[in-house]
Order: C-alpha cells, then sequence, then structure tokens
C-alpha cells in the first residue's frame, strides 16, 4: 500500500538537508525494492547513510538503524503520528485511529482496542486459529504443490479477522480480494482501488448499523458500547477504527507468513529442526519475524532536533524502515540468517513505543499454531523451480504469490 | 550496583544487575532473559507504559523499594488473566540502591 498515495512528487531538498545526506531511494516503486526488498533495504546499510533524505515521495527522511529508529519511535513528542501539524482533539478527523493519534488521546483508544487484543482476550481464539489452520493443511492432501499465499496465507488471516467481528467466513473470499487490491495487488487500477475501499466502506457501515442493533461480543459491539473521557464512541468514530482493523490486522499476517514459508523453503534443515522440536517453534517465529520484517512507519518531526548527527526540522517526514532496523549488522551478527540458535532476537518487526502493534499476541499465536500444524502434516517443501517472487513496495513489503512444491 | 534475582517463565532463577536510574524491565532485557522461547513479547513498547508485556510479580518483601503504582499501569494490568496483588509493569519500577535483592517472577503472558 502507498504510504503517501497523494504525494509522489519528486522535489528538491529543504536547505537544512546536507548534500552528502541525499540519496534516492523511492519507498513506493524502487527497481530495487521490486526485485528483492530484504536485499535492497540492507544494502542501504552499506550504500547510503545511515539516516539520508530521498527526493522520492514529496521528500523524506529514511532511517535504517536499530538504534535510530527506536530512539525516534521512543519520542513520540517529537515524531508525531499525526499528519499534519495542526492541533489535535478527540473531535478531529481521523484516517485510521489510534494510529494516526497522539497522546493522551492515542492511549485511551489503545486501551479500547486491547479490550479484544490483550493476551486475555486472543487466548480463547487458540482453537479457533488451530482448526483453521488444519482445515486449510488438510485441503493440500494428495497434492504435491500449492500458492501458499491464496490458499493459506490470505485466508487463515482474513477468517481469524472476520470471526473476531462475528463476521460470515463463508465470505472472506469478498475480503481477501478487498484488502489484496487496496494494499496494491497484481495489476490493480487506482480506479479498481477506489472501489474496494468504497465497498469496504459500505461493509463497515452496515456492520455497524447491524451491531447498533443487534449488540453482541464481537470486537464492533465492543467499540460501540466503549466510552473515551466518559463519551460515548461516536458511531464515525467506531467506522474509523474498524478500517484500521481492517488495514492492519489482514495484510501483515498475510506477509508474515509467506515470507517464512519462503525462506523455510529454501532452508530444509530449518523444517527438519522445528519438525523434531516443535517446542522451538515460539521462539523462531521471533527469529523469523526479525529477519522478515516488512513494515515503513512515517512520522511527522513536530520541533527541530538532532538524530544521530542529523539536522531534522520541524514538518519534516521521516520513514522509519523496521525491515532495515531488524536486520542491522550494527545490532545482529549475520542479521540476513535465521539462526535458531541465537540468545536474543532483538527486532523492531512488530514496531516500539506507545504504536508498537497492538495486535502482536494474536499475530503470534496465528503464525506459532500455524507452523505447528503445517510442519506436522506437511513435508519439506521447496520453492517450484523456476518460481520468482513479484513484490510490493510500499508501506507493507508484500509477495503475490508464493508456489511450493512437495 | 544492586543486585536483583529474577524468576523466568522457565522457572530459572537469575541473579542480574540493576543499574541504578535503570528500570527492572531493562535490567532483564539487559541481561538477555529472553523468554519468547516460551511464550510472549517482552516489553514490545519498549517501557512507555503502552502495552502491559513487562509484567511481573514483584515478591512482598520487595515492594517497598519501588513507587506507587498509577492509574495507567493498572488498567494495563487489568489486561492480563495473571493480575495478582504482587503484579506491576517492571518498566514502572526505577532502580535505587534500595532495590538490592529484590525478587521478581515473570509472570506468563497468557
Amino acid at each position: 500500500m502507498a504510504l503517501f498515495p497523494e504525494n509522489t512528487k519528486m522535489v528538491e531538498p529543504p536547505p537544512h538537508v546536507p548534500k552528502n545526506l541525499v540519496y534516492d531511494f523511492d519507498v513506493e516503486k524502487d527497481a530495487r525494492i521490486l526485485k528483492d526488498p530484504h536485499e535492497a533495504y540492507t544494502a542501504l546499510h552499506r550504500d547510503a547513510p545511515d539516516i539520508f533524505f530521498t527526493r522520492t515521495g514529496g521528500g523524506h527522511w529514511l532511517v535504517t538503524r536499530f538504534d535510530d529508529v527506536t530512539s525516534i519511535m521512543m519520542n513520540p513528542q517529537v515524531f508525531s503520528n499525526r499528519r499534519t501539524l495542526e492541533p489535535a482533539d478527540n473531535d478531529t478527523e481521523y484516517t485510521l485511529p489510534p494510529q494516526d493519534m497522539d497522546a493522551p488521546l492515542h492511549m485511551k483508544y489503545r486501551l479500547l482496542l486491547m479490550k479484544f487484543l490483550a493476551p486475555k482476550a486472543v487466548k480463547d481464539m487458540n482453537p479457533r486459529i488451530r482448526q483453521l489452520s488444519v482445515d486449510l493443511i488438510e485441503k493440500l492432501k494428495g497434492r504435491n504443490s500449492c500458492e501458499f499465499i491464496a490458499e493459506l496465507a490470505v485466508p487463515l488471516p482474513v477468517q481469524m479477522f472476520m470471526s473476531i467481528m462475528d463476521l460470515d467466513t463463508s465470505q472472506y473470499k469478498k475480503y481477501a480480494d478487498w484488502i489484496h487490491t487496496i494494499m496494491g495487488g497484481g495489476e490493480r487500477t487506482p480506479e479498481a482501488r477506489m472501489g474496494a475501499m468504497m465497498a469496504v466502506d459500505a461493509d463497515i457501515e452496515r456492520l455497524v448499523q447491524e451491531r447498533m442493533e443487534k449488540p453482541g461480543t464481537d470486537a464492533v459491539s465492543i467499540l460501540l458500547a466503549s466510552s473515551v473521557d466518559d463519551k460515548p464512541l461516536t458511531v464515525k468514530r467506531v467506522k474509523e477504527m474498524c478500517y484500521l482493523l481492517f488495514l492492519a490486522g489482514l495484510d501483515t499476517v498475510t506477509c508474515a507468513m509467506s515470507f517464512i514459508l519462503r525462506y523455510m523453503a529454501t532452508h530444509h534443515d530449518i523444517q527438519d529442526r522445528l519438525r523434531a522440536h516443535p517446542e522451538q517453534i515460539s521462539g523462531a517465529v521471533e527469529e523469523f519475524m526479525r529477519r522478515i520484517a516488512f513494515v515503513n512507519v512515517p512520522r511527522l518531526v513536530t520541533q527541530d532536533i538532532v538524530v544521530n548527527g542529523v539536522q531534522m526540522k520541524r514538518g519534516d517526514t521521516v520513514i522509519c524502515s523496521l525491515l532495515a532496523a531488524s536486520n542491522d549488522p550494527r545490532k545482529i551478527d549475520h542479521p540476513m540468517e535465521v539462526d535458531l540458535d541465537r540468545a536474543s532476537s532483538p527486532h523492531v518487526a512488530f514496531n516500539t513505543g506507545p504504536h508498537s502493534c497492538a495486535g502482536v499476541h494474536l499475530a503470534r499465536m496465528e503464525l506459532v499454531i500455524f507452523l505447528e500444524e503445517w510442519l506436522k502434516r506437511m513435508p519439506n517443501v521447496s520453492l517450484k523451480p523456476g518460481f520468482t517472487p513479484r513484490f510490493r513496495a510500499g508501506s507493507t513489503i508484500a509477495m503475490d504469490e508464493l508456489d511450493l512444491v512437495w | 550496583m544492586p543486585e536483583l534475582t529474577v524468576k523466568t517463565r522457565l522457572g530459572e532463577e537469575k541473579k542480574i544487575d540493576g543499574k541504578v536510574g535503570y528500570t527492572v524491565m531493562e535490567a532483564i532485557r539487559e541481561a538477555n532473559i529472553n523468554d519468547t522461547a516460551t511464550d510472549g513479547v517482552f516489553a514490545i513498547c519498549g517501557g512507555c507504559r503502552a502495552c502491559g508485556t513487562c509484567h511481573v510479580y514483584v515478591d512482598d518483601a520487595s515492594k517497598a523499594a519501588f513507587g506507587v503504582m498509577e492509574p495507567e499501569e493498572s488498567d494495563l494490568l487489568d489486561m492480563s488473566d495473571q493480575r495478582t496483588g504482587q503484579s506491576r509493569l517492571s518498566c514502572q519500577l526505577k532502580i535505587t540502591e534500595a532495590a538490592n535483592g529484590a525478587h521478581f517472577t515473570i509472570a506468563p503472558d497468557f
């Protein structure tokens, strides 16, 4: 998905940007990213300054080092999640609350999401995730190939999400197609993307109306019954939050599953080891997530600040590459290798700071349970000979297909 | 430097250094106590009181060494099934000399 769909212009750097810090790298469509995103972003550690200014996408900083990304994410007073410098309050228009909110409002809304995303809530979803995983994997019985993304990596998280929202899971293909189109998959046109966004909007509208009339125990009903500062959430705010859940909760788990399987398909030793030691899968997921991190996070600079020797000014835009930061050789040895024997796997694949992923527990649980059931039922899988992945760039780096054989 | 004792989710007791001025969460992380091998994520928000994943139990005898709980910390602890009278978020526990000898147990996530 595009980070700044409204701003694709190439601009000259502002006067406070020194020439030696200018390095062009178009996060939306650089040919290097589309060829191999993990290679492209980690090559920046070698080829570009730690923090550089790219003239693409309206002109912005790009941050690639673990320590710099962490210090920015831990300093939300200076690095705002808002898209404009205008002061905001509870009545302000938000696109994806609480993602685009700042303190103190952000935390009040985040706590509402935790009502259904905290470990206590997610724990009850364990049997459902396991059943969905088993059902999807069992469909591969008697075959020797699959297109992993359409057959497994999309249906599992989409159906889980639909369960949380208490939606009819038999409709999952419709949702999967919308999210794929919005995220920029395939050869979809801007018109198709707009159409999908409007369809999602209409569906959320319908869903909210339905739950207002007949509340249940699902996420939408929970939000509709919630208050911030003793004021019940407006229908508009609930819709905005549903939209965030839809965008943040679906494509990301799909990406994680597909990048993990792509890595395992070329590393049979890891498949052997985790099949023999399923108790190591949980730790392995953390190391996989570090290696395959795929999200870019934007921030708006609200006051002049120096980061790692770089002068940033109020109004600058910063993009932090969680992919590059999680594979920073200054933080971790041989980062591009999934090493299951590391003492720890420090990473920011789920980001850090107040805006770190609120769905992390659900995401990890889906990944762990899926891998447990996959390795139990499947022989070692490989990439289909001649398979060349097609990637998507932007805020989430994704693959379009993953052809596996066994 | 104050010495802290931490019982991991695997049941192992470890003695770790606690730098004065830092938090117990940072001390646990510095000591590479990596409990993700069993479950959960440790301190994903980095200590800004936003995630509730650095939940520990503080031994009764060690409680007095740390400040009182603010409502925001309590809100987050309410999100856990594992909350007890000893529950604290370790990112909110500032280490002072008084913390020497304190005992903690890392709470289960689920």
